[in-house]
């Protein structure tokens, strides 16, 4: 078991590039999020973190807390313009990059001959003279361990997890520190009796699958400080979409419709940069009261434009009779071919 | 009604009969078979009102009537009955039937036979008729490459027409166009257009024999009746306009080759097991003196194969859906075929070469 496996994670990223770009704002409390009344906190600088704000907290709420606070609107392309920036530091040293959102990912190391350490320390240090901002890193011999060594020692971590400290490091810590474990499997596993994860480790295997299916197979080897996951290069999408909440409940279908042709095209738009066209167009709305619907239509042919992607959508949001207001319309087009590829037709 | 039927012949009446039974049918009525007593015979019918099928089956009729009765129950039942004589009796006054065979017995509900839809009589239309074999050979090397896009109607049967001595069909999805013509003996018949549904035509090839017995073939305005070995079948015809068949047979190409039919088929069939699931594409490199076909799955690896050819022209490459040459190749029984190619982008056409009797022709995959 060697410590191939290095978790990088952004310290408050959106507010440490805006605190990069804003001398003015060291030191401050940074809150990047939507600024409209039902907008929520994306990142709280370590700074706000204090005041008790964190990310997906309502706005408003974060407002109350700090109301001397710097509030930014997030500047989405300029961050991924960043971590573009930041991946190309990882590609020094290997091409198993595993992103998991614009500031975070996994590496796998293990196909450079350098010790990953080395590697892992480097790539800190980089990110902090190359581009000013602080990462914490875990470095384990599997995922969930590289990212569990992440998050100790934030900010500005860093943790090495051998396969000696991993069972002293982990057995003590509340089942919900295990991948995988939310609010729900939590309560699950706390119904069990099971409270720590050295419980779930020294409690029975066949026990725990049969209580609790695949997952328990699954938890008790993570609780053995195992994992089998392996770091992968994303690949192709298996769908494209995009949808809206919006800042008020709408009745109106003819402003649905507006809404649903706007995200039509920034679908299309989307399908053409990745060079793919899909045949299965899925509509999504959510009501005022959080009840969602779809429906979804399949066509003979694929199709990558917007109007006709919204004519489908806009034929699938006819069917419905819109009892309620509606919070959310969202577009999605699957069945994705590469349109390197095209089927041509007699006629 | 009281009669007494041999099991098997009742079992295959029923069989033939319940193909044009709907299983998911609003009305009812429409989900059971009819059977009638007629002179020596029982007449059995069943019928979705897009296609009826009616046959006659051998019985010792005591006394006379009908019943419709649920043609689920009625195959299975029948089916599973002995190799003997099946006694029906029927009580109209309430609608059940009474089936006895050996030691069984079943009592089934069934329903009045005023409530069950008359096959539509074809009026004196056109009539002509073709042997079965030739009929179901036709039938075959088209039904395959029928559009089953429900938003364009009229391409989810089969074109038919007569001309010149000939029956022709054809029928396309858009993506390739099956075309077959042969020769019909009635040198003054003309038959226009008329699309058969798919269905008739897949249920036409299942009950058709291999026999030189003859199909009478009756056509009105909408509809068509087929009447063979004591089975009739009528169908509504499809409307619509079906495309310009001719126009999209190429008449002239840069490349032909002529390749074993079994040899290209199996390396079709072994490519295509790498080949993009969702696409399907495999290629195909045509030199001098072999076809070399291959297929790439990124995740999983590479295929290769090569067959002999002889080659006339230029030396092309091109990329197809696996399964449309594969359906085509399938329903040859020629030894050879010929792959006639005009450039990557053109469509491809497959005919065989014994006669210029069968034309399939395929549209390419672009790969940019």
């Amino acid at each position: 078991m060697e410590l191939n496996i290095i978790h990088v994670d952004m310290d408050a990223f959106y507010a440490a590039v805006e605190q990069r770009e804003h001398p003015e704002y060291r030191g401050q409390p940074v809150i990047v999020g939507g600024q409209s009344k039902r907008g929520v906190v994306s990142t709280a600088s370590y700074e706000a973190r204090e005041y008790g704000i964190h990310s997906a907290q309502a706005m408003a709420k974060a407002k109350q807390l700090c109301p001397d606070g710097i509030y930014l609107r997030p500047r989405h392309d300029y961050y991924k313009q960043v971590s573009k920036k930041i991946r190309a530091v990882f590609a020094r040293y290997t091409d198993l990059i595993e992103p998991l959102s614009l500031d975070e990912a996994y590496l796998d190391v293990s196909t450079n001959a350098e010790n990953s350490i080395k590697i892992a320390k480097r790539i800190k240090r980089q990110i902090k003279v190359e581009l000013d901002l602080v990462a914490s890193v875990g470095v384990s011999y599997n995922k969930f361990l590289a990212k569990l060594a992440s998050d100790l020692n934030k900010p500005d971590g860093f943790k090495i997890v051998s396969p000696f400290q991993a069972q002293e490091l982990i057995w003590p810590m509340d089942v919900s520190e295990l991948w995988g474990v939310g609010p729900k499997t939590e309560e699950e596993l706390k119904e069990l009796g099971l409270e720590r994860i050295a419980d779930v480790a020294q409690a029975d295997r066949l026990f725990l699958i049969r209580e609790l299916g695949k997952k328990g197979y699954r938890l008790h080897k993570l609780a053995q400080g195992q994992d089998p996951r392996e770091v992968s290069i994303p690949g192709d999408p298996k769908s494209i979409g995009n949808e809206t909440t919006f800042k008020q409940d709408i009745a109106k279908r003819s402003l649905l419709q507006e809404h649903l042709l706007q995200l039509s095209q920034k679908v299309a738009q989307r399908l053409q940069n990745k060079e793919v066209k899909g045949k299965t167009v899925t509509l999504k709305l959510k009501y005022e009261d959080f009840e969602v619907l779809s429906r979804s239509n399949t066509i003979q042919h694929y199709i990558d434009n917007g109007e006709e992607i919204y004519e489908l959508a806009d034929r699938l949001l006819e069917k419905i009779d819109l009892p309620k207001k509606v919070r959310l319309i969202g577009v999605t087009v699957s069945n994705l071919v590469d349109k390197k590829f095209e089927q041509l037709k007699l006629f | 009604m009281k009669l007494k039927v041999n099991q098997e012949d009742l079992y295959q009446g029923i069989q033939t009969t319940s193909k044009a039974v709907s299983s998911k049918t609003t009305l009812p009525i429409l989900s059971g078979i009819l059977l009638e007593t007629q002179d020596d015979k029982i007449k059995l019918v069943g019928t979705d009102l897009e296609i009826g099928i009616e046959c006659f089956v051998e019985a010792e009729i005591i006394s006379e009537g009908s019943i419709v009765l649920p043609a689920k129950y009625l195959t299975s039942i029948v089916r599973e009955l002995p190799s003997e004589e099946i006694i029906l009796t029927t009580e109209e006054s309430n609608n059940t039937a009474q089936i006895k065979c050996g030691n069984s017995q079943f009592n089934i509900h069934g329903s009045p036979t005023d409530e069950f839809p008359l096959l539509p009589e074809v009026e004196s239309g056109i009539n002509f008729s073709i042997s079965q074999e030739k009929l179901k050979a036709i039938i075959d090397q088209i039904e395959f490459a029928v559009s089953d896009d429900e938003s364009k109607p009229f391409l989810n049967g089969g074109l038919m027409l007569v001309e010149n001595g000939s029956i022709k069909v054809a029928s396309t999805d858009t993506y390739r166009l099956a075309y077959r013509e042969d020769k019909i003996d009635a040198p003054n018949l003309e038959v226009d257009e008329i699309i058969i549904p798919s269905k008739t035509l897949s249920e036409l090839s299942k009950l058709l024999s291999d026999s030189e017995d003859e199909v009478q073939i009756s056509i009105t305005e909408n509809q068509a009746l087929f009447n063979f070995s004591g089975i009739s079948i009528v169908s509504r015809l499809i409307e619509g306009q079906f495309p310009n068949y001719k126009q999209v047979i190429p008449d002239q190409n840069s490349t032909t080759a002529q390749v074993n039919k079994d040899r290209l088929l199996s390396a079709t069939k072994r490519a295509a097991l790498l080949a993009k699931q969702d696409s399907n594409i495999i290629k195909i490199n045509l030199k001098s003196d072999k076809l070399i076909i291959t297929a790439n799955t990124p995740e999983v690896g590479q295929a290769y194969e090569e067959v002999p050819i002889d080659l006339e022209g230029e030396e092309t490459e091109i990329a197809f859906n696996a399964r449309y040459l594969i359906d085509c190749l399938k329903v040859i029984s020629d030894e050879n075929v010929n792959l006639e190619l005009s450039g990557s982008l053109s469509p491809g056409v497959i005919k065989t070469t014994s006669e210029c009797e069968y034309i399939y022709v395929i549209m390419p995959v672009r790969s940019a």
